[in-house]
């Protein structure tokens, strides 16, 4: 049902990317991110893609789940490729439809825009929401954002909304299965009837679910009130991030790999440039 | 006497194919039959739960089928609906399900989806606001402003007003105090008698279940452990106290009486057996 929705959603694990500082992960997705969308060539691809698939070995995830959560974007690539095929005019004629030339560069950029998606959205899944915990994340984030604190930015407070409002959509989640079910138990039906009918059966689904959060979020205040929670001053974290030879060995790797690709693609003496 | 549901071989397993996988349970076989009561007990995450899910088809097994009156349950999506009104299933926690303006409302919400006539909604409303234990005073207050033991009656009315032929309640005492307990088991007790409908009762109290039930269940690791009447059940105390439940206070009672060489009869599970029991001892001999 909605759970099974993988979209950004933690595998725990104990893999070498699980272990990464979380900041690690976020600075080199970002680059990684940014490098795909410099480089070009078949070479630099290919690299990227290698690169992408040794992570994916090295966290242990099974490969299909990865295939899976591209799913939703599927309708996105094929729109993006077929858009390429048709509107660029570079390279050789390969043959024509009508009046449209297929072009051997469109067909080129067709290949590479996919491709470039894929590692995109894979990439992310992989290196961040897959193999880090939310609250890492948002540690993490919050540690790379700490400078902000200067000119007077709510980063604290900011990154302690991010985390509570991450580590409640599972319990949401969850809380909405079980109040479907039990208005189901009493014959409510969500799938059938016409649209007007379905938006009314989410009635009794909806004023609990509310009701709930609402008297959750009280529970919680209250709960971090009793404990002298006021904002980020003075706060000393149970977690303090410290780099490890994993880390700065990862990150060496990588800005080797990321630089060569760049200098490859710029020197154009490998591969098509397109 | 003819079963009104019959299980057979049901298994399921959570999030298939993926590393959250989790066999919750395995070839379960059961019967039930009308006017009996049965209680499911079991520790935490044995299966419980999931098993009952099954009998009003919230959840599709993996593997095995539930029968209706000879009927596979999930044989279309109508009737699979139409079973949810035959098979009163109250989930864990019911009072967080609440939604209307009036207890009377809520009540009235699965009658009127079973497309019932106002006036017999109105008459299933009072009925099992009766039925429930809830006082006609409180039809018309907003359920949000009870206690959450009034709620969980009105929870159950809400089950009870569809009048299932089955009806199973998921941990319908956690939380409540003694008297409360006792006095929802005899209002259900009550709705048993007087329809005759089978009654299923999930309880982690050893006390509620000896008191209550004809049949019992025993879940352990996704599987039935042990399936009898009470006495044969508790009979088999070594291993209940392995699979980490526990027997009725009185019992452990008996059986250290029975340790310091008083003769007392082996089944015991209720307070008022053993009354009975210790009376008609004798009298004890003081030395
Ligand atoms: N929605 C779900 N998704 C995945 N796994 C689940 C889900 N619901 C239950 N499980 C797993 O199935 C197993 C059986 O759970 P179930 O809820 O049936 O236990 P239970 O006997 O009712 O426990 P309790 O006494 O705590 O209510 C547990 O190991 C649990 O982790
Ligand atoms: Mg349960």
């Amino acid at each position: 049902m909605i759970k099974d929705v993988s979209l950004g959603q933690y595998f725990p694990g104990n893999s070498v990317i699980h272990r990464l500082d979380p900041r690690i992960k976020i600075i080199l997705t970002m680059t990684f991110i940014v490098v795909l969308f410099i480089c070009r060539g078949f070479i630099p691809y290919a690299i990227m893609t290698v690169f992408l698939f040794s992570v994916i070995f090295a966290t242990k995830i099974n490969i299909r789940l990865i295939f899976k959560s591209l799913k939703p974007i599927l309708i996105l690539l094929i729109f993006t490729a077929v858009l390429n095929i048709f509107y660029t005019k570079s390279g050789t004629v390969l043959f024509s439809i009508g009046t449209i030339d297929i072009t051997t560069g469109g067909v080129l950029t067709a290949v590479f825009m996919t491709v470039r998606i894929v590692l995109l959205v894979a990439g992310t899944f992989v290196m961040l929401t897959y193999t880090t915990s939310p609250i890492m994340l948002t540690d993490g984030l919050e540690s790379l954002l700490s400078p902000l604190k200067k000119i007077k930015f709510p980063v604290h407070e900011l990154s302690m909304m991010m985390s509570i409002a991450l580590r409640f959509i599972p319990t949401l989640i969850e809380e909405t299965e079980k109040i479907m079910s039990a208005q189901k138990s009493r014959g409510a039906s969500f799938e059938t009837g016409s649209l007007i009918q379905r938006a009314k059966a989410l009635v009794p689904v909806l004023v609990p679910l509310f009701i709930n959060a609402f008297r959750r979020a009280e529970d919680l205040a209250l709960a971090m009130e009793c404990r002298c929670y006021r904002g980020g001053e003075n706060r000393v974290r149970m977690r303090v991030f410290k780099l490890s030879s994993l880390d700065i060995s990862a990150l060496c790797i990588s800005i080797i790999i990321f630089t060569s690709v760049i200098i490859i693609s710029y020197t154009s003496s490998f591969g098509v440039v397109i | 006497m003819n079963a009104i549901m019959s299980i057979r071989g049901l298994s399921h397993v959570y999030s298939p194919k993926t590393p959250f996988e989790c066999s919750a349970i395995n070839n379960i076989d059961l019967d039930i039959y009308p006017g009996e009561t049965l209680g499911i007990i079991g520790h935490t995450g044995s299966g419980k739960s999931t098993l009952i899910s099954h009998l009003n088809g919230l959840i599709k097994p993996s593997s095995g089928e539930i029968l209706y009156d000879g009927e596979n349950i999930f044989k279309s999506k109508e009737f699979t609906h139409s079973i949810r009104f035959k098979v009163g299933l109250v989930l864990q926690y019911p009072e967080y399900q609440l939604f209307e303006e009036t207890v009377y409302k809520d009540i009235a919400y699965g009658p009127s989806n079973m497309g019932l006539s106002d006036d017999e909604i109105e008459q299933r409303v009072y009925e099992s606001a009766e039925f429930a234990g809830i006082d006609k005073s409180l039809l018309l207050s907003s359920p949000f402003e009870l206690s959450g033991g009034q709620k969980r009656r009105v929870a159950i009315a809400g089950i009870i007003a569809m009048r299932p032929k089955v009806l199973i309640l998921d941990e319908p005492t956690a939380g409540l105090d003694p008297v409360g307990r006792e006095d929802l088991l005899y209002h259900i007790k009550k709705y048993r008698d007087a329809t005759g409908a089978a009654v299923i009762i999930v309880t982690h109290s050893m006390e509620d279940i000896a008191r209550h039930a004809d049949k019992l269940l025993v879940m352990n690791g996704g599987e039935i452990m042990l399936y009898g009447t009470p006495d044969e059940v508790f009979s088999h105390s070594e291993e209940l106290l392995n699979a980490g439940l526990d027997l009725p206070q009185i019992t452990h009672i008996i059986k250290a009486l029975k340790a310091r060489g008083i003769s007392l009869p082996d089944s015991v599970y209720t307070v008022s057996q053993a009354v009975d029991a210790i009376l008609s001892t004798g009298g004890v001999d003081h030395d």
